[in-house]
C-alpha cells in the first residue's frame, strides 16, 4: 500500500523534475503513438466503411480475416518487422531497426485490424439507410461516403480512441523493433518494463501513473474536438 | 506536503487546456426571428458552441490538429539520417546494463571518441542474436560457449575478454542448506546440498547468461533439479531475488544487482570467491563482412577505448563509491 | 421524363410478385398509386428508382436505360434525417451550398412551413415534422422524376394541403413526372392527375381519379375504395 502512495508522490516528481530524459520519454510516447494511431486510422477507416456499406464477393471471409487479425499477439507484429527490418532482412538497407520509425510501423500494423473492425461494426447498421437515402438526393459517391462518416462518427471515433489506447499501452512489439535505447526508442512503456526488471517498482508505477494521466488528456483534448466538429 | 505544489499545477494546466477549447469562438447561425418555444425547448442550437454544421465550425482547430500530428510524425524521421559512422550500437545482455557500467562509462566514452553510443539490452541469446542479424556493431555478453560459436560462425571478428566478477549464491541468513559451512569453495557442491535439502531455490529459468551458468553448475555437480523446492522463475535478476527473499529462498545472482537491492534484501551471500562461479565479460566486433552498415570504424574505436588504460582504471574504480566494494575485476591481456 | 415499364417482374418470397405488363409515365404528370397495404407500391417505387433491380423486364427513362445522375429524386418510408440542423439537410437535396442553394432550401422549407425551424437540430423533430422536412429536401431543386413513398403518412391536416399544394407547384415548375404512392384515395383525388390502382403485385386500374372513383371497373377496386366514402 506504502508503494501506491509514494508513487504517486513519485509521478508527480517526475512530471515536474525538468529532467529531459523524462521529458524526452513522454515527447516520445506521445509522437509515437499519435503518430502510429494517425497513419492507422487514416487507412483504417475508409476501408472500414467501404467494408462496411459494401457487398461483395468473398466479404465474409475478409471480415472474418480482419477479425481474427484484430487478436494478432502484438510481439508477433513485432517479430515480423524485427525480421524484414533487421539488417539481414528484404529491407535492412533502410536502416530502420532501433528507430521510432520501427516502432511506428509496427504499431501501425497492429492497430489497423483493431480500427478496420471497429469501423465496420460502427457502419454496419446506417449504411443501408444513408445510402439509400444519398441515392434518392442523387448525391455522389464521395458524398455519400462523407456523409456515412458523419453519420457514424461517434463510433467511429470510439474505434480511433481504441486504436490510441492499443498503441500507448504496447510494449512487446516496440521493445522487440526499438530496442529500448536510451534517448532514441524508450517510451513510457518501455521504461516500465526497464524499471519493473530492475525491481523498483515505485519508480515504475509512478511511470504507469504518468502514462495514464497522459492518455487521459490526450482523450480529454481529442473528445472536445469531436464535439466541436 | 511536498506535493501540494505539483498537484496544483498539474490541474491548473489540466484546466488551462480544457478551457481553450470550451471558449472557441460562438458561432451564430443567421438572424431568425426564432419562436421562443423552440428555445426552451432547447431545440435552437445556434446559441451554443455544439451547431454541429456539416459547415466547419472548427476548421481551424481540424487544421491545428493535423498541422500537430504531421508534425509529430515527422519529427522523429527528421533526425534518422544520422551521419552513419558516429553512431555505435552495442548489444549486451540486461545484467550488465542494469549493473549501471556503461551508464557511468558512456559520457566518458563519448567524449573521447566522438561517437554516439546506442545500447540495446537484452536477454544473451536475444543480444547474441541481435549481433548475428547484423543489427548491432559490436557485442558485450558473458557465456563462453555461445561466445565461440558465434566467433566460429564467422560472424564476430574475434573474443577479447576484458572483465570479470563472480556470481553469488545468496540465501536467508539462518542458510538451512549449510552451505556457508562447505569446506571447499565450490558453487556445484552447494548447489547439490541445496537440493538434498530441497531448500528452496529460485532460477532465473529464461536462457540468460546467469542461467546458462546455474545449468552449468547442476551439470557440473551431476544432478537434474526438480520438485516443489526448485522455482524456475522466468523473469530478470532483480525480480527473481525479490521472489527469492519473500520465500526466503536461495538464489544464484551476479553481485552488482544483489548489491543494487541491499536495501530491500534480508537475504545474505553465503558462498562467493568460487572457480566455478566466475563470470567472464567479452567484447566482440561484429563482422563487417558478413552485413552491409556494420560501423566497423567506429567499433574499433570503442574497443580501443575499452581496453585503454583510462577505461580500464574506470572499470576497476566502478562500485567501490556506491558498494564499497568494486564490482568488476580487469583482466584484459593486452 | 418519359417512364416506360415493360413486363416487369420481382418476387421476393412465394409470397409475393410484383407482375405488371405495361407502364407509361409521362412528364409533367402526378401519378397516385394507390392500393392496399403490401400491393407492392414501394416495391414498383424501389424497382423505378434504381434501389432494386427486376428479376427480368426494362425500364427505359427517356429511352435510356439509366436515367441521368441528379434528375431522380425519390423519398423513402422512413424519411431519415441526417444529423444536422433542418436546413442543412435540405441543402444535402438543392446541389449545393452556396447562396443559391440556401435560397432554394429556404423557399423549400416556406413552401411545407417549417422555415422557423431551420437552424433546429433535425434528430428533435417529431415524425411528421421530420417527414415535412423530407420532402422539402427531395423536392429542393429541379428534377425530372420524383418519386415519393407515402410522403404524408405522418403529416397533420393542416400541413398536408401545404404539402399538395406544394407538389402541385412543383410539377408545374418544372414539368416534372411525379409519383407518389398513397393509401389514401381522397389525397389522390385532390392532386393526382392519373391514379393507379395495384392489387397484388399487379396494375389493375388506371385513369384519372373521377372516373375510377366514380365508376371503377373492376372489383377489387370496388372492394378498395368500399371503406373511402365513411
Amino acid at each position: 500500500m506504502n508503494e501506491f502512495v509514494n508513487s504517486f508522490r513519485e509521478a508527480f516528481n517526475l512530471i515536474f523534475s525538468f529532467d529531459a530524459e523524462v521529458y524526452g520519454i513522454i515527447w516520445l510516447t506521445l509522437t509515437v503513438t499519435v503518430s502510429s494511431t494517425a497513419i492507422a486510422s487514416v487507412i483504417a477507416v475508409p476501408a472500414g466503411i467501404a467494408i462496411g456499406s459494401y457487398d461483395f464477393y468473398g466479404k465474409k471471409l475478409l471480415v472474418k480475416i480482419i477479425h481474427a487479425f484484430m487478436g494478432l499477439p502484438p510481439v508477433v507484429a513485432g517479430l515480423v518487422v524485427y525480421i524484414f527490418l533487421s539488417r539481414n532482412g528484404p529491407l535492412g538497407s533502410l536502416g530502420l531497426i532501433f528507430t521510432p520509425a520501427a516502432m511506428v510501423i509496427a504499431q501501425v500494423i497492429i492497430i489497423i485490424p483493431i480500427v478496420t473492425g471497429l469501423s465496420i461494426a460502427a457502419v454496419r447498421l446506417k449504411s443501408k439507410v444513408v445510402k439509400e437515402n444519398c441515392k434518392g438526393l442523387g448525391l455522389g459517391k464521395r458524398q455519400t461516403f462523407r456523409l456515412l462518416l458523419h453519420e457514424c462518427r461517434y463510433p467511429i471515433f470510439s474505434a480511433i480512441l481504441t486504436g490510441y489506447g492499443r498503441a500507448i499501452s504496447e510494449v512487446g512489439a516496440v521493445t522487440l523493433v526499438g530496442g529500448n535505447i536510451q534517448y532514441h526508442t524508450r517510451v513510457m512503456t518501455t521504461t516500465i518494463m526497464l524499471e519493473t526488471r530492475r525491481g523498483n517498482y515505485d519508480q515504475a508505477l509512478a511511470i504507469g501513473i504518468v502514462l495514464i494521466s497522459l492518455s487521459f488528456v490526450i482523450n480529454g483534448i481529442l473528445y472536445r474536438l469531436q464535439e466541436g466538429k | 506536503m511536498q506535493y501540494v505544489r505539483p498537484v496544483i499545477c498539474y490541474l491548473l494546466a489540466f484546466i488551462y487546456v480544457t478551457c481553450c477549447y470550451e471558449l472557441q469562438a460562438v458561432r451564430v447561425v443567421p438572424e431568425m426571428d426564432l419562436p421562443p418555444i423552440l428555445e426552451r425547448r432547447g431545440l435552437i442550437m445556434s446559441k451554443r458552441k455544439n451547431t454541429n454544421t456539416f459547415f466547419n465550425n472548427s476548421k481551424i482547430s481540424v487544421v491545428l490538429v493535423t498541422l500537430l500530428t504531421v508534425i509529430m510524425v515527422f519529427s522523429f524521421t527528421a533526425c534518422k539520417k544520422e551521419q552513419e559512422n558516429k553512431t555505435l550500437t552495442l548489444a549486451t545482455t540486461t545484467s550488465v546494463y542494469d549493473s549501471g557500467l556503461l551508464s557511468y562509462l558512456q559520457p566518458t566514452l563519448e567524449k573521447d571518441t566522438g561517437l554516439e553510443l546506442k545500447i540495446v539490452a537484452q536477454g544473451t541469446g536475444q543480444a547474441i542474436k541481435t549481433a548475428e542479424d547484423g543489427n548491432a556493431d559490436v557485442l558485450l555478453v558473458h557465456d563462453k560457449k555461445s561466445e565461440e560459436a558465434f566467433v566460429s560462425a564467422g560472424h564476430g571478428v574475434e573474443r577479447i575478454e576484458l572483465m570479470y566478477n563472480y556470481f553469488v549464491i545468496v540465501g536467508p541468513s539462518n542458510d538451512p542448506a549449510k552451505i556457508g559451512e562447505l569446506e571447499e569453495k565450490n558453487a556445484a557442491l552447494a548447489l547439490k546440498q541445496i537440493m538434498e535439502n530441497k531448500a528452496p531455490f529460485v532460477s532465473r529459468g529464461d536462457d540468460s547468461g546467469t542461467h546458462k551458468k546455474e545449468n552449468s553448475l547442476w551439470k557440473e555437480a551431476g544432478v537434474e533439479p526438480s520438485g516443489d523446492w526448485y522455482i524456475s522463475a522466468g523473469k530478470g535478476m532483480a525480480d527473481v531475488l525479490l521472489m527469492a527473499e519473500e520465500k526466503q529462498a536461495y538464489a544464484l545472482t551476479d553481485k552488482a544487482t544483489y548489491l543494487s537491492l541491499k536495501d530491500k534484501l534480508s537475504l545474505e551471500i553465503l558462498l562467493e570467491s568460487a572457480e566455478n562461479l566466475k563470470n567472464q565479460y567479452t567484447i566482440i566486433q561484429v563482422n563487417p563482412e558478413k552485413h552491409e552498415g556494420i560501423n566497423s570504424k567506429g567499433a574499433e574505436k570503442f574497443i580501443k577505448w575499452m581496453t585503454s588504460e583510462k577505461a580500464l582504471k574506470m572499470i576497476a574504480e566502478y562500485g567501490v563509491k556506491e558498494y564499497g566494494a568494486n564490482l568488476f575485476t580487469v583482466n584484459y591481456e593486452g | 421524363m418519359k417512364v416506360l415499364i415493360e413486363n416487369i417482374k420481382k418476387s421476393y418470397s412465394d409470397r409475393f410478385t410484383l407482375d405488371i405488363a405495361k407502364l407509361e409515365l409521362a412528364e409533367g404528370r402526378i401519378y397516385g398509386i394507390l392500393g392496399p397495404n403490401g400491393s407492392g407500391k414501394t416495391t414498383l417505387l424501389r424497382l423505378i428508382s434504381g434501389l432494386e433491380k427486376p428479376d427480368s423486364g426494362k425500364i427505359r427513362f427517356d429511352l435510356e436505360p439509366e436515367a441521368p445522375s441528379g434528375e431522380i429524386a425519390f423519398l423513402l418510408q422512413d424519411s431519415y434525417m441526417f444529423d444536422f440542423s433542418v436546413l442543412e439537410n435540405v441543402l444535402l437535396g438543392t446541389g449545393g451550398k452556396d447562396s443559391a442553394g440556401k435560397k432554394l432550401a429556404m423557399d423549400a422549407l416556406r413552401e411545407i412551413g417549417m422555415e422557423k425551424y431551420a437552424n433546429a437540430k433535425a434528430s428533435t423533430l417529431s415524425g411528421g415534422e421530420a417527414q415535412k422536412v423530407a420532402i422539402a429536401r427531395t423536392l429542393a431543386r429541379k428534377r425530372q422524376l420524383v418519386l415519393l413513398d407515402e410522403p404524408t403518412a405522418s403529416v397533420d391536416i393542416y400541413s398536408m394541403r401545404q404539402v399538395e399544394d406544394f407538389i402541385k407547384k412543383f410539377k408545374i415548375n418544372h414539368n416534372a413526372t411525379v409519383l407518389l404512392s398513397t393509401h389514401n384515395p381522397s389525397q389522390a383525388a385532390r392532386i393526382a392527375d392519373e391514379v393507379v390502382i395495384m392489387w397484388n403485385g399487379r396494375i389493375i386500374e388506371r385513369g384519372s381519379p373521377e372516373s375510377v372513383f366514380s365508376s371503377p371497373c373492376r372489383e377489387e377496386t370496388k372492394q378498395f375504395l368500399e371503406n373511402w366514402r365513411i
